[in-house]
């Protein structure tokens, strides 16, 4: 479905303010070492840069090239100017447009699609502001940092579309991905696709989105359910009676995709749509600045 | 339960093959069960992953069957009318029934009931499988039409049978039963009208004669209008009544289009006759059509009205102007004295006066010798006959020497004299008059002899217009139809100069005639051949009248003098010659007596109908009842049970709201103590915050309150108070200079009280600090802000806002701000636009906004432990941004403490500029 312009941006300016109340987020580095792609950011530690960070001494197996002889001349040791390491990483984010995504029980107060794009934009719009570098999954557009390519991550983010899966494009390797969706499809087809990407070497940052009433069931009597983005129906006589296991069944999903997750090295963040979309994205903040993992290995 | 299934009866029952339909709807209701809801629903795997339960039926369930078949069976059954109705209780004897009904006008006012009974009888004959013979006492012409007849002509006929509006004659039907010799007959009915009129003893006895007797009779008689009369001015009528009728009753008078004219009220008193007289303007009186007995509605209490009664205005003009002198000579003296009983006369002295007179309606005009009419006149008054004035002249010596349109026949110029001394011929008497004309039958008085007259030319038409003529045959009085209106013409003078006629007491007779002549539709030429009266229309039995369905014959003039309501001449309405005459009721008291209750050995029974009830309704609401359980079984079927039962619920609890509102005068009472919470507030300035019933958020306030006190009293010279917790509802807001209010998630609409008590505060100078808490999050995000926010505020009469503006007062009152954090970098509040304080009643507030919304979270951002530590962490976080957000309270506070005292500051560059330094 084509998107107007005028969507687009009003879909980034509220997943932006959104973002407004955090600072700018500064991915964590973790595996970049080796596609340092420079950027406007110390982080606080020697290595490639512009700006200086220290003299050090001279020492085995270091470059003669880099000894700074202004420095060297004070005194009797050689010393090596070392830079502030500057770099930019990517964050890739992805939203699930797709059928099953619009839906809002008399529970909630929005659809979970809109939910996933405030997310998604509003975890691009403050990795922006941290002058990372920030790209759709799936779009064929490289990974850019500046408010444009905000606008083409917003612009890709509103679009519905009919796959509920994160895709793959060739140029995202090493790099962190917020994946936002309700991941309602079978654990084994979730397993593949996210397995895919880490081999890619992206840490994923998941998010389900869930109504509150696909936590609870909270329907009562003789109902017929319809899927969004299957034929299948489901007639309940009596779906008070259902709801104990069906509430099993969705936990135990859900536990299977924290379970999944860990095992890959991701994060899962739970949101429900009843919520304040605040409510999530604080701890989604944390988990990609990596500041969830410091505060975890402080205390312990 | 036997007599009930022998006394249900069907209004239709054709309906009732509507049954037959049942089982088709059983099959199709067995395998339609009730549609399940639909849901969508994204997680549906889930739901198919799920063990599987037990199958849903697919039928319906077989008490929701039943119910819905007993529905639709009871929707057919009262489609078909049933209702309950006892057959006539008396048992009569097998075999031929003479049912006799009393059908004159006396039945007419409680026709229907009696008809009813009728049909009741009939129909019992009717099951009874016997022959009939209905019978009608109301005079009929000819033997007995109609002999033994199966019950069911007989109900046929009953049902188009209708009251006579004649008297009965039950000796006539009497002795035409004893003609038809009956041979079979088994038993006699006679439903009476309960009158005693002409002999119902021995109508009674007669009857017993030929077979058992059952009397049906009325217990009481209607009332009824004797003749009428009009006496003078006065029309006299008399009002009668039965002895069981009330002793009061109302005569009305009504006119032609049914408006009631008059109505006098009659009370009998003791007497069982009372004369009525009513005296109404002319205008008036010639509009009555009928006379009538209030609330009676059958032919005898109706008097009808006719032209005898009604007068009309006549003007009288003649040509000589000396009338007063002698008085025998005046040309109109005759004329008048003739008319004057009959009509409303008037002389007009000039023509200006006549065009009036013509313009009011005049109805007859005398032209006593008055030559030719000017032109314009003549057209004038010929305008005025065609639409149906009558012009009646008469001769003179100024006619015969001139004469103009307005006259019936040509004249020839001059007179003639006869038996003067030059004249062979001797004066000629009156020949009789000719039946076409309107004096036909008034006698010939041998005595009169006209001396001189004028002639008219010969024409062919001339004997048509004549109306009277002498023994030679010259004409003496002509008239001539024009348009609606007649000219009529005496050949003679209207006093004695030519003629003794005007002497004569036929001239009177022969004047009223001409005045008593509708003109609309009198024919005067070769037509006038309709010598006799004919009906034009008839009372019917209840009162009304009808167009005459051809059994009556006309009425000659002479009968109709004499004529009384009968077979040959009844009441009605008659017209000859455009002359209208009614034929009413003549009766007297003696007419309205009741029969005995026991005649001839037999007692009277009343007309009591069976009782009827239907039973319809109550099937209807039955159906009712039984569709209100299928939607609730369908809705709890459907699984919609639980919202229905909510929303009635708070229906429910809606309703009782009202009733559970404290009693307003305890509270007054409580008001007038001045609480020691006030009294302290009053002395020594405090910050005060609103308590939202959410503890946390509560004590956050509390926290955050006290923590800015500390810092005001460190940091400013102001001294507060410890923070008060305020409840809107019972607290008085007066001593607080400004209120906090943080917004909850939820919250409630205000009542109105609280409403007004904020809305007075804001007025008088207090100002409320809204802290929305997120940030500034929820408007962008839902677009048209904080929701709780908008709840509160809902119906609260605001100024505009706008964002602090750079140099408003509130970024400088005590430190100089450009941004106004609290535990979030969110937004700078919002205050009174600067444009609204200047233009509105908010100056009376000293220029100070009466309020701000924050939504940056301001009192986490001030809260202190007992040992001045922060107790929240601010987002995202720096020491700063903590002192920003103590700076804005600081400022805030003294914003609401000063005013617009630092406003002033603003100017002072621009002040030290203007100085020179």
């Amino acid at each position: 479905m084509p998107v107007s312009q005028a969507q687009v941006y009003a879909l980034s300016q509220r997943g932006e303010a959104l973002s407004q109340a955090l600072p700018p987020l500064l991915v964590r580095a973790e595996k970049v070492a080796a596609s340092v792609i420079l950027g406007v950011h110390g982080r606080k530690t020697a290595g490639p840069g512009e700006s200086f960070w220290q003299y050090r001494a001279y020492g085995f197996g270091d470059s003669t090239q880099r000894v700074d002889w202004h420095r060297s001349a004070r005194s009797d040791k050689v010393y090596i100017r070392e830079n502030e390491w500057e770099s930019a990483n990517t964050l890739w984010v992805w939203a699930n447009t797709g059928p099953r995504m619009d839906y809002k029980s008399h529970l909630a107060d929005t659809t979970k699609m809109d939910r996933a794009q405030i997310l998604a934009i509003a975890m691009a719009s403050l990795a922006m502001r941290g002058h990372e570098r920030i790209g759709a999954l799936g779009s064929p557009r490289a990974a850019a940092n500046g408010r444009m390519a905000l606008n083409r991550v917003a612009e890709w983010v509103s679009q519905k579309r009919a796959t509920q899966m994160p895709g793959m494009s060739a140029r995202q390797k090493r790099a962190a991905a917020v994946l936002v969706s309700d991941f309602l499809e079978p654990v084994e087809d979730i397993k593949r696709s996210w397995s895919m990407l880490a081999e890619a070497g992206l840490k994923g940052h998941t998010v389900q989105i869930a109504d509150p009433a696909e936590e609870s069931l909270p329907f009562d009597g003789r109902n017929e359910f319809l899927g969004f983005d299957t034929a299948s129906t489901y007639l309940a006589r009596k779906t008070e009676n259902l709801r104990a296991d069906y509430q099993k069944a969705y936990g135990a999903h859900r536990q299977s995709l924290r379970d999944l997750a860990r095992s890959l090295g991701w994060t899962f963040t739970v949101h429900r749509t009843d919520e304040a979309p605040t409510r999530c994205l604080l701890p989604l903040y944390t988990h990609v600045t990596g500041q969830a993992r410091l505060t975890a290995a402080n205390s312990a | 339960m036997n007599a009930f299934w022998n006394a249900l009866q069907f209004g239709t029952p054709l309906a009732l093959w509507g049954l037959l339909a049942l089982p088709v709807i059983w099959w199709l209701l067995r395998f339609t069960p009730p549609r399940p809801k639909q849901i969508k629903f994204p997680p549906i795997r889930i739901l198919l992953g799920l063990p599987t339960q037990e199958e849903t039926p697919d039928k319906t369930p077989w008490w929701l069957l039943l119910l819905r078949l007993g529905l639709a069976a009871v929707l057919i059954f009262a489609v078909a009318q049933p209702f309950i109705q006892p057959k006539g209780a008396a048992v009569l004897p097998q075999g031929h029934r003479l049912v006799i009904v009393d059908n004159g006008w006396a039945s007419a006012q409680t026709w229907s009931a009696k008809r009813n009974f009728l049909l009741q009888v009939l129909e019992q004959a009717r099951d009874d499988g016997v022959p009939v013979t209905l019978l009608g006492t109301a005079p009929v012409a000819g033997a007995l039409a109609n002999s033994k007849a199966t019950a069911r002509e007989a109900l046929d006929r009953a049902r188009l049978m209708k009251p006579s509006a004649l008297n009965t004659d039950r000796s006539a039907l009497l002795d035409k039963i004893k003609a038809a010799n009956f041979t079979d007959v088994a038993s006699v009915l006679w439903l009476s009208d309960g009158l005693q009129s002409n002999s119902a003893e021995d109508f009674a006895k007669g009857l017993q004669a030929i077979a058992p007797l059952q009397v049906y009779a009325e217990a009481s008689a209607p009332g009824a209008l004797g003749a009428l009369r009009v006496e003078g001015n006065d029309i006299k009528v008399t009002a009668l009544r039965n002895a069981t009728s009330p002793s009061t009753a109302s005569v009305r008078i009504i006119a032609g289009n049914g408006r009631t004219l008059a109505e006098t009220p009659v009370d009998f008193g003791a007497a069982l006759e009372k004369e009525v007289a009513v005296n109404l303007p002319n205008a008036l009186r010639n509009e009555i059509s009928a006379i009538a007995l209030e609330g009676q509605d059958h032919a005898a209490a109706r008097q009808l009205f006719d032209d005898r009664w009604r007068r009309r205005t006549i003007a009288l003009q003649s040509g000589d102007n000396n009338q007063s002198a002698q008085l025998l000579l005046a040309p109109l003296q005759y004329v008048r004295r003739g008319l004057e009983p009959y009509a409303e006369l008037s002389e007009p002295q000039s023509e200006a006066e006549r065009t009036a007179l013509i313009d009011a309606g005049l109805s007859m005009l005398v032209l006593a010798d008055i030559g030719a009419l000017g032109e314009e006149q003549a057209k004038q008054l010929n305008q005025w006959v065609e639409r149906g004035g009558i012009l009646l002249r008469f001769a003179g010596p100024r006619l015969a020497a001139a004469q103009d349109a307005l006259l019936p026949v040509t004249l020839r110029q001059g007179d003639r004299a006869l038996g003067s001394s030059l004249s062979w011929e001797t004066p000629q008497g009156l020949a009789s008059f000719p039946d076409s004309s309107p004096f036909a039958g008034l006698a010939i008085d041998p005595a009169i002899k006209v001396e001189r007259q004028v002639l008219a030319e010969p024409s062919p038409d001339l004997s048509d217009r004549t109306w009277a003529s002498l023994e030679d045959g010259t004409p003496l009085v002509t008239a001539e139809k024009r348009g609606r209106g007649l000219v009529v013409l005496f050949h003679v003078t209207a006093n004695a100069n030519w003629s003794n006629l005007p002497l004569s007491g036929l001239f009177l007779s022969m004047l009223q005639r001409v005045a008593g002549l509708d003109a609309a539709a009198t024919q005067t030429n070769a037509q006038t051949t309709e010598a006799n009266y004919v009906p034009r229309l008839l009372l019917a039995g209840d009162g009304t009248l009808a167009p005459p369905d051809g059994s009556v014959q006309p009425i000659t003039q002479a009968n109709m003098e004499t004529a009384k309501a009968s077979l040959t001449t009844p009441p009605g309405l008659y017209a000859r010659q455009g002359r209208e005459r009614a034929i009413n009721h003549a009766l007297v008291a003696t007419d309205l007596v009741s029969m005995a209750p026991v005649i001839a050995g037999v007692s009277a029974q009343g007309y009591v109908e069976a009782p009827r009830q239907d039973i319809a309704p109550l099937l209807f609401a039955a159906a009712a009842v039984m569709f209100l359980l299928d939607t609730l079984a369908t809705v709890l079927l459907g699984g919609g049970f639980r919202r229905a039962a909510t929303v009635a619920a708070s229906l429910l609890v809606l309703s009782l709201t009202p009733l559970s509102s404290p009693p307003a005068l305890a509270q007054s009472e409580a008001e007038k103590q001045i609480s020691d919470a006030d009294l302290k507030a009053a002395l020594q300035t405090h910050l005060a915050y609103v308590k939202t019933g959410d503890s946390e958020l509560d004590d956050t306030s509390e926290a955050g309150l006290r923590g800015l006190t500390l810092l005001m009293t460190d940091r400013t010279s102001a001294s507060l108070g410890e923070p008060i917790a305020l409840d809107l509802a019972q607290d008085d807001l007066t001593f607080y200079p400004i209120i906090y209010w943080p917004v909850p998630d939820t919250v409630e609409p205000l009542p109105d009280a609280v409403r007004s008590k904020l809305a007075a505060y804001m007025k008088n100078g207090g100002m409320l600090f809204f802290d929305t808490r997120d940030g500034g999050l929820d408007a962008s995000l839902n677009g048209g802000g904080n929701a709780s926010l908008q709840t509160l505020l809902a119906k609260l009469d605001l100024p505009p806002l706008e964002p602090v503006p750079e140099k408003h007062v509130l970024t400088r009152s005590f430190y100089l701000l450009d941004r106004f954090p609290g535990r979030y970098e969110g937004p700078a509040p919002w205050v009174e636009a600067q444009g609204a304080i200047e233009n509105t009643a908010a100056t009376a507030a000293d220029g100070v906004s009466s309020i701000i919304i924050g939504a940056n979270d301001y009192a986490a951002a001030w809260a202190l432990n007992e040992n001045g530590e922060a107790l929240n962490a601010v987002v995202p976080g720096s020491d700063r941004q903590r002192e920003f957000a103590i700076r804005t309270g600081i400022n805030v506070v003294m914003y609401a403490l000063t005013g617009n005292y630092k406003a002033d500051q603003v100017h002072v560059p621009a002040l030290l500029e203007r100085l020179g330094q």
